[in-house]
C-alpha cells in the first residue's frame, strides 16, 4: 500500500511556510493512503445500537442491522463526542536542532502535530494541544469544531521553541488536569532524565490516558558525525564540550541507545506506543506508521 | 649517540615520503567545528577525557606511521657506525688489501683442508660481504705490490713456498699503494701467526698508522705437528745419526724415523714424544755413503708434510772447528754459544792462550782470540801469519788499562796500536744497519735497546760493519797480509774473569748468539769457508759473488735448475739435495733443509701497540667470519626489521575504526 503513495519529503515542504497549507498537503496524501482502510477514525469503542433520527447523515445508518432486523438503527460509541485527543509537544530548544536539513526537530514535530490535528478533528475527535519546555506552556483544551482547526494551527504558527527540556513534569501537569480519558499523543525528543520522563507517562497512564510517543530525532541525532573535532554547544544550557567526532560518536550512540532502551521498556510494559520519526523522513510516511500503530494497539 | 653513515645514502631521498603521513594527518586535521547541539547529555566527563586520550593516540599514530617509514628508508640505505674503523668493510668508499702468508706452515691441513685454502675461503666470504663498488686488492709477491682484483680469487694449485713471509715488502707496498689509491684503506692479514711471523708484524704494526687492519689466524686450534728439526751427523761417528724430532699439538707414539742414503734405507728407529716435547732419536747406519747425502724421514700421518719427509745431511762434511782462545772460564759463554748454534755445524774448542797448539790452530777454521793476555810461541806465530792456509779469526778485545798493550801485540799489523779503552757512564746501543743485509738477514726482530754497553775500545781500524749509537765502530773487518779474514769488536765478548755479567752486557740480551753466529760467518764467507747451510726459500749469499766464475746448480734428479753467476744472493726454493757444478771444478753437493721457525707449530698474536688498539684487531682462529658477518653491509637490517614489525604492531593497536554504527 505504502509503495502506491507519492510521499512528500520534509525539504519539499519546507519552502510552505504556512502550516495550514503544508498540513493540508500533508493530510490529503495520508488520507489517500488510508482510504481502504476498514477503520475511520481514533474513536472506535462501540458502545450500544439507538434509532436512527430523521435528518442524520445517512452514512451513519448500520446497513448490516437493517438487512438482519429491517430496524434503521445508529451506532453508538463508548463517547457521545468524539475522542479527547491532547498533541504534547515538547517545544524546548534541543527542539529547535536542525543538522542542515529542511526542518528543525520542533518544526518537523509541529507539523505532524498539525497534521494529526486535521485528521482528528477531520473525523470529529476534539483535539487540544499542550506545548511544553521547562518554563511556558501553552494549553488549548480539546475541541472537535473546524475552528478549533484554525486556532490550533494558528497557535502553533506563532510558536517558538526555547527553555529547557522537561517532559516528565509536563507530563505531569496534564495528567493532573485530565479527568476524562482520552489520547495523549507525546512529540518529543526527550531529552529528558528518562525516570521523570517514565513517571510522567505512568502518570498519562493512571489517568487512563492511550499514551502514543512519537520521538522526533534529526539524522545527525540518529548518526552522529565522526570526524574532526567538535564543539559542541547546548542549545538549551549553552554549555561547550570539546570533543572529537569518533568520541563523540562513539559516547552519543552507546547513550542514546541506552536511552532508547529505557524508554522502550517502559513503554512496552505500559503499553505505550513508542514511534521513532527522524526529521529527513517523508510526513505521510511517519503519520501512516504513527496511525498504523495506533490501530494494532487496541 | 653513535656516528653513522650509509652504504647507499642515495636512499636516504625517501625521507620525503615521511611527509605523506604528515600531510594526510593535516589534512584530516580539520579545523575545530563548531556544533549547537541539542544536548549534552550523552557527552559525560569520560567523553572529553576519552577524547584527548584519543587526540594523543593520533599523534602517536603519526609518529609511528613516519618512523616506519624512516626505518624502512634505514633499511634501504643501510646504516653503519662510523666510529668502529672496521665498519669500512660497508663503504663502498671501501678499498680492502689482503695479504695471505705464503710460508709453508701455510700448509698445515685440518680436516684435509689447507690452511692457507681456509683463508682464501674466509677471504671469499669477505668479498661477497664487501659493497660490489669497494676496490679489492690482493698482495702478489712475484711483483712484490698489491694487484687491484675483481674478486679473491682462490688459486688453482698450491699457494705456498719456502722461506719467511714477506711482510717488509708487503708493508711498503702497502705504503706505497695507500698514497696512488682513494678510498678508504684496511688491511686483511690472513695467517696463522706462528711465532715468526707475529714477531716481524709486532715491529711492522706501526708503519701502518691508523689504518684499520684485521689480522685474522686461521691456525689451528690444536696443532698436530712431529717433525724433525735438526738432524746430527758427527764427523767423529759416522755410523750414527742424531735426528732430533719435536712433537706440537698432540703425542707421537711409535713414530718410525727412517735414514736413507741414495734411495736407500740405510737406518730405522722408533721415536715417541709428548705434546711439546723434542726427542734426540739416535739412527744406526749400516753404510756411510758420501754422496748424495743422507735424508732423514719421520714416518707420521703429520698434517703438515714437508717438516718430516724431507730433511737433508750432508754426511761427509760435519761440522766447522771453532778454537776459542783465552781463559777458559772466561771464553765459557763464547763455546757455549757456538754449542748452542748446533752441533753439527760448530765444533767448538777452548784453549788458554798460553797452550794453543799448532795442530788446533791448523784444525779450526775459525779462531776466536776473546781477551787474551799471553801468547804461547804457536799462537805467536800465527798472528804473524805463519799458519797453513787462510783463517777467519774473530777478535774480542782487553778492556784493562794495565794490559791495554795486549791488544796491540794479537792485532795485525795494519790494525795493531789504535785501541784505546772508553768508558762512558751512559749506555751505548748497538746499531743495527740493514737487516735485510746478507750478514743480518734474519735479525728483523732485534732491536737496539736490545745490547747496550758502557766499556768499548775506540780506534777500530778496517770496513765497519756495526756501530754503537755514538757512531764508534763496534765491528770491523779487515784482511791481513797473509790473506786471514779478522773481524775485529770492540766489546769484549768473554766474560771477565771472577765478575758477574753487567746488566745490559751482550750476555744478557738474546742478540749474542746470533750475532755471534753472523759474524763468524762473515769472516769465514770472506775467505770462502763459509758452512754450506742452504735453507729452503732463505736468500744466502752467492759463494761465486766476486769470484769471476760461475756455477751450475742440478737438482737431486741431475737437472739443470739454475746458473749461479754474479748475482749476490742466491736462494733455493725447495728443500732438497743439490749438487753445484762450478766452471772447471769439482762438483759438490749441498743439503737444503726447511726453516725450522716455518714448521714449528707456535702461534701467537702480534702485540699490538697502546696507539693502535682501535685499529689494529687479531681474530683468533673462527672469529673472522662472525667478524665480517657483523659488519656486513645490512648487518642493522634484521634489527631494523625487527622495529619495523613492532612500530606496525604499535599501529595496529593504536588504529581504530572510524565507522560507528547508525542508530536503528
Amino acid at each position: 500500500m505504502n509503495n502506491q503513495i507519492s510521499f512528500l519529503k520534509p525539504e519539499h515542504l519546507a519552502p510552505i511556510r504556512n502550516l495550514t497549507l503544508r498540513t493540508k498537503a500533508i493530510v490529503e496524501g495520508t488520507i489517500a493512503g488510508l482510504h481502504k482502510s476498514p477503520y475511520h477514525g481514533f474513536s472506535a469503542q462501540f458502545l450500544e445500537y439507538r434509532q436512527y433520527l430523521p435528518g442524520e447523515a445517512a452514512r451513519r445508518i448500520d446497513w448490516r442491522k437493517y438487512a438482519k432486523t429491517g430496524r434503521s438503527v445508529v451506532r453508538v460509541y463508548e463517547d457521545e463526542t468524539n475522542l479527547f485527543a491532547w498533541l504534547l509537544l515538547d517545544k524546548s530548544g534541543s527542539m529547535s536542532f536542525s543538522s542542515g536539513g529542511a526542518m528543525s526537530k520542533y518544526e518537523y514535530g509541529r507539523t505532524l502535530a498539525a497534521s494529526l490535528a486535521w485528521i482528528l478533528i477531520r473525523q470529529r475527535d476534539a483535539v487540544g494541544l499542550y506545548a511544553f519546555d521547562s518554563g511556558q506552556t501553552l494549553l488549548v483544551p480539546p475541541r472537535s469544531t473546524n475552528s478549533q482547526l484554525t486556532a490550533l494551527l494558528s497557535r502553533l504558527s506563532n510558536l517558538e521553541p526555547g527553555g529547557a527540556t522537561d517532559c516528565g513534569n509536563a507530563m505531569e501537569r496534564l495528567a493532573v488536569s485530565l479527568s476524562k480519558r482520552g489520547l495523549c499523543i507525546v512529540i518529543s525528543d526527550l531529552f529528558d532524565d528518562p525516570r521523570a520522563i517514565i513517571r510522567g507517562l505512568r502518570h498519562l497512564r493512571f489517568k487512563r490516558q492511550d499514551v502514543m510517543v512519537v520521538w522526533v530525532l534529526d539524522p545527525l541525532e540518529s548518526e552522529f558525525l565522526n570526524a574532526g573535532t567538535l564543539d559542541v554547544r547546548d542549545l538549551e544550557s549553552g554549555g561547550r564540550v570539546a570533543v572529537d567526532g569518533l568520541t563523540a560518536s562513539e559516547f552519543f550512540s552507546s547513550g542514546i541507545l541506552r536511552h532508547r532502551a529505557a524508554l522502550e521498556e517502559a513503554c512496552r510494559s505500559l503499553k505505550i506506543g513508542f514511534e521513532r520519526v527522524v526529521t529527513n523522513e517523508p510526513f505521510q510516511k511517519a503519520l501512516l506508521r504513527i496511525v498504523q500503530k495506533r490501530r494494532r494497539m487496541f | 649517540m653513535i656516528p653513522i653513515a650509509f652504504v647507499h645514502p642515495e636512499f636516504l631521498w625517501g625521507l620525503a615520503a615521511c611527509a605523506i603521513p604528515l600531510v594526510i594527518h593535516f589534512l584530516n586535521r580539520r579545523r575545530l567545528r563548531r556544533l549547537d547541539f541539542s544536548t549534552l547529555r550523552f557527552f559525560p566527563s569520560a567523553a572529553v577525557q576519552t577524547s584527548r586520550i584519543r587526540r594523543l593516540k593520533r599523534w602517536l599514530l603519526l609518529c609511528v606511521r613516519m618512523a616506519v617509514l624512516c626505518t624502512l628508508v634505514a633499511i634501504f640505505a643501510r646504516p653503519y657506525p662510523t666510529r668502529d674503523p672496521f665498519a669500512v668493510l660497508r663503504n663502498p668508499d671501501a678499498a680492502i688489501f689482503a695479504f695471505v702468508d705464503p710460508t709453508v706452515s701455510m700448509d698445515y691441513r685440518e680436516n684435509g683442508t689447507p690452511l692457507w685454502r681456509t683463508a682464501f675461503d674466509l677471504l671469499d666470504t669477505l668479498g661477497r660481504t664487501l659493497p660490489p663498488a669497494a676496490k679489492r686488492f690482493e698482495y702478489n709477491e712475484a711483483r712484490g705490490e698489491f694487484l687491484p682484483v675483481k674478486k679473491f680469487s682462490r688459486p688453482a694449485g698450491s699457494f705456498t713456498r719456502h722461506g719467511p713471509a714477506p711482510l717488509h715488502k708487503m708493508i711498503a707496498a702497502l705504503a706505497a699503494m695507500r698514497g696512488r689509491t682513494a678510498g678508504m684503506p684496511l688491511l686483511v692479514c690472513l695467517s696463522d701467526f706462528q711465532e715468526n711471523v707475529s714477531a716481524v708484524l709486532d715491529t711492522q704494526l706501526a708503519q701502518c698508522g691508523d689504518m684499520p687492519v684485521l689480522l685474522a689466524s686461521v691456525a689451528p686450534a690444536l696443532p698436530w705437528n712431529c717433525g724433525v728439526r735438526d738432524v746430527i751427523a758427527s764427523a767423529a761417528n759416522r755410523s750414527v745419526v742424531t735426528a732430533r724430532v719435536s712433537c706440537a699439538g698432540r703425542g707421537m707414539h711409535a713414530a718410525g724415523v727412517t735414514v736413507t742414503a741414495g734411495g736407500m734405507r740405510v737406518g730405522h728407529a722408533v721415536a715417541n714424544a709428548d705434546p711439546g716435547q723434542s726427542v734426540s732419536v739416535p739412527v744406526g747406519v749400516t753404510s756411510d755413503l758420501p754422496n748424495p747425502g743422507r735424508m732423514v724421514a719421520l714416518d707420521s700421518d703429520d698434517p703438515l708434510p714437508d717438516d718430516n719427509t724431507f730433511y737433508f745431511v750432508q754426511g761427509a762434511s760435519g761440522a766447522l772447528r771453532v778454537l776459542v782462545v783465552g781463559d777458559p772460564a772466561e771464553c765459557f759463554p763464547v763455546s757455549a754459544a757456538f754449542s748452542a748454534l748446533g752441533p753439527s755445524q760448530w765444533n767448538p774448542v777452548v784453549r788458554p792462550g798460553s797452550a794453543v797448539a799448532y795442530d788446533d790452530l791448523d784444525s779450526a777454521a775459525l779462531v776466536i782470540l776473546c781477551g787474551v793476555r799471553r801468547l804461547s810461541p804457536q799462537l805467536a806465530m800465527f798472528v804473524h801469519g805463519a799458519s797453513q792456509g787462510k783463517k777467519a779469526v774473530l777478535f774480542s778485545p782487553v778492556l784493562d788499562s794495565s794490559d791495554a798493550h795486549a791488544n796491540d801485540v794479537l792485532l795485525p799489523l795494519q790494525a795493531a796500536g789504535s785501541l784505546k779503552p772508553v768508558f762512558d757512564a751512559k749506555p751505548h746501543a748497538i746499531v743495527f744497519p740493514d737487516t735485510v743485509s746478507p750478514l743480518f738477514s734474519g735479525f728483523g726482530s732485534l732491536r737496539n735497546a736490545d745490547a747496550e754497553v758502557n766499556s768499548y775500545c775506540a780506534g777500530l781500524k778496517g770496513a765497519v760493519l756495526m756501530r754503537l749509537d755514538n757512531s764508534a765502530p763496534f765491528a770491523t773487518h779487515i784482511i791481513d797480509t797473509m790473506g786471514n779474514s779478522w773481524v775485529l769488536l770492540s766489546v769484549p765478548i768473554g766474560l771477565a774473569a771472577g765478575a758477574a755479567p753487567t746488566p745490559g752486557s751482550l750476555f744478557e740480551r738474546g742478540l749474542y748468539v746470533p750475532l755471534l753466529d753472523r759474524l763468524a760467518r762473515y769472516a769465514l764467507s770472506a775467505i770462502q769457508k763459509e758452512p754450506l747451510s742452504w735453507i729452503a726459500g732463505r736468500a744466502a749469499r752467492n759463494p761465486y759473488f766476486g769470484a769471476q766464475r760461475g756455477a751450475n746448480v742440478f737438482d737431486a734428479a741431475g737437472r739443470d735448475i739454475m746458473r749461479w753467476s754474479n748475482q749476490p744472493l742466491v736462494v733455493f726454493d725447495t728443500p732438497g739435495l743439490y749438487r753445484i757444478q762450478p766452471d772447471g771444478d769439482m762438483g759438490s753437493w749441498v743439503s737444503v733443509n726447511m726453516d725450522t721457525s716455518e714448521v714449528t707449530l707456535t702461534y701467537r698474536a702480534p702485540h699490538i701497540g697502546p696507539s693502535q688498539t682501535s685499529s689494529v684487531k687479531f681474530l683468533p682462529a673462527g672469529q673472522f667470519g662472525p667478524f665480517v658477518g657483523q659488519r656486513r653491509p645490512g648487518a642493522f637490517s634484521r634489527w631494523l626489521w625487527i622495529i619495523v614489525g613492532l612500530l606496525v604492531a604499535a599501529e595496529v593497536l593504536l588504529w581504530e575504526k572510524k565507522a560507528s554504527p547508525a542508530i536503528r
